[in-house]
């Protein structure tokens, strides 16, 4: 699997989810999970996650793994009253339907993977520091697979 | 001898390594009918047996450069397919003359796609035996190979599978040698396959009943060739 093509394609895919969600979320990199802005999604090679999609791990003389991209989008707390932070939890909802319609509407990537698969996405209360507290969405896609050979 | 798993398993097929596409070996099956010859003067059934059989069936992936183009076809004719419990030389490996019975999907509920494939065995039983090269064998040049120790001559006769999966040249012959001390080798009589040309191919030879197989065993490469990729499995007859 192209990894760097990988990566691209679904950072392209986060970008127009974040431009389509109110208010916009413009700041999408590759890389770095820290935020550095107050609202910003990164995406990241996520390791290794169990292959499901082809009825087993292993063939006779290998194993079968997954490869997984995290894509992961940060809204800092909102100042203001209770309305403000309703309103994120909206968003994080729009954000996630956005980003899993648009990826499993390209479940190959434009034919770099054979296909993909998104596990239940997860939102929580990060706090970075003593003072900076942002809503947190993780969505991981596990793309294709990768085969290593086993030789005992 | 430790206990072993079955990682690193292989398996090939006339002559293709579909080890990579198959998942899992559901059965490989080695059985004796029992004939009941029970008499009235026995308080317990009395048996003789009866003929041999064998039964392979294995889950494939969907691959459509591979598994799916050897195997979709469900060929009328045999098969020969060789499992090898490792790839080193002198483990074990269970050949078999086979004809192909299905290629049956399952299309699971998480979007897996995997064939069965089963099999019978045809005329003879499944042969349980050794590898005479270490996992596929690519020779260059004509080449003596290394030995197998059967740990001891037997007079019960023998078979050898072999499959070729690629070629480059004229044309080679493989054949059997055997010895007594691992120094002077002669050839096993009727252990020559006919010559390959091409490959993927396959082929099974025989010894005559009750021949005799020296202690050790060997392969050899003789011919016009540039590298052949090839594997032999070899077993000497169980006493029946």
């Amino acid at each position: 699997m192209d990894l760097s093509a990988v990566l691209t394609a679904v950072a392209n895919h986060a970008t127009a989810a974040g431009a389509a969600v109110t208010p916009p979320i413009r700041d999408v990199r590759i890389g770095g999970l820290v935020p550095t802005s107050q609202r910003c999604i990164r995406v990241a090679y996520g390791g290794e996650a169990p292959q499901s999609r082809l009825g087993a791990t292993e063939s006779l003389g290998s194993a079968i793994v997954a490869e997984r991209v995290v894509v992961t989008a940060w809204i800092a707390a909102p100042a203001g009253g209770d309305a403000n932070w309703q309103a994120i939890e909206l968003e994080l909802r729009a954000l996630k339907h956005e980003l899993r319609t648009r990826l499993l509407g390209d479940a190959t990537l434009g034919g770099l993977i054979t296909d993909l698969e998104i596990a239940a996405v997860e939102t929580e209360w990060v706090t970075i520091g003593e003072s900076a507290v942002y809503r947190r969405l993780e969505l991981a896609v596990d793309c294709d697979y990768e085969e290593y050979a086993i030789a005992p | 001898m430790a206990k072993r798993t079955g990682i690193g398993a292989k398996l090939w097929a006339a002559g293709v390594d579909l080890s990579t596409d198959v998942g899992e070996i559901e059965e490989l099956a080695v059985s004796v009918e029992p004939l009941d010859v029970t008499s009235i003067s026995s308080s317990g059934h009395e048996r003789l047996a009866g003929l041999v059989d064998g039964t392979l069936r294995f889950r494939s992936f969907f691959d459509p450069t591979l598994a799916h183009t050897k195997l979709s076809s469900l060929p009328t004719g045999q098969r020969l397919v060789t499992v090898a419990i490792g790839t080193a030389l002198g483990d074990p490996a269970a050949s078999l003359v086979t004809r192909q019975l299905d290629y049956a999907p399952e299309r699971g509920e998480d979007g897996s796609l995997v064939f069965s494939v089963p099999h019978l065995a045809d005329g003879t039983a499944p042969e349980w035996g050794r590898l005479l090269t270490a996992g596929a064998r690519t020779d260059t040049a004509p080449t003596n190979g290394s030995a197998v120790d059967g740990g001891a001559a037997t007079t019960t006769g023998w078979a050898a599978t072999l499959h070729v999966t690629a070629f480059t040249g004229t044309s080679v012959t493989i054949s059997l040698q055997d010895s007594a001390d691992i120094t002077s080798w002669a050839a096993l009589t009727g252990g020559s396959f006919s010559a390959v040309t091409a490959a993927p191919t396959s082929q099974r030879i025989a010894g005559a009943a009750g021949a005799t197989v020296r202690r050790y065993v060997r392969v050899v490469t003789t011919g016009t060739f540039t590298s052949v990729t090839f594997v032999v499995a070899f077993s000497r007859n169980p006493s029946r």
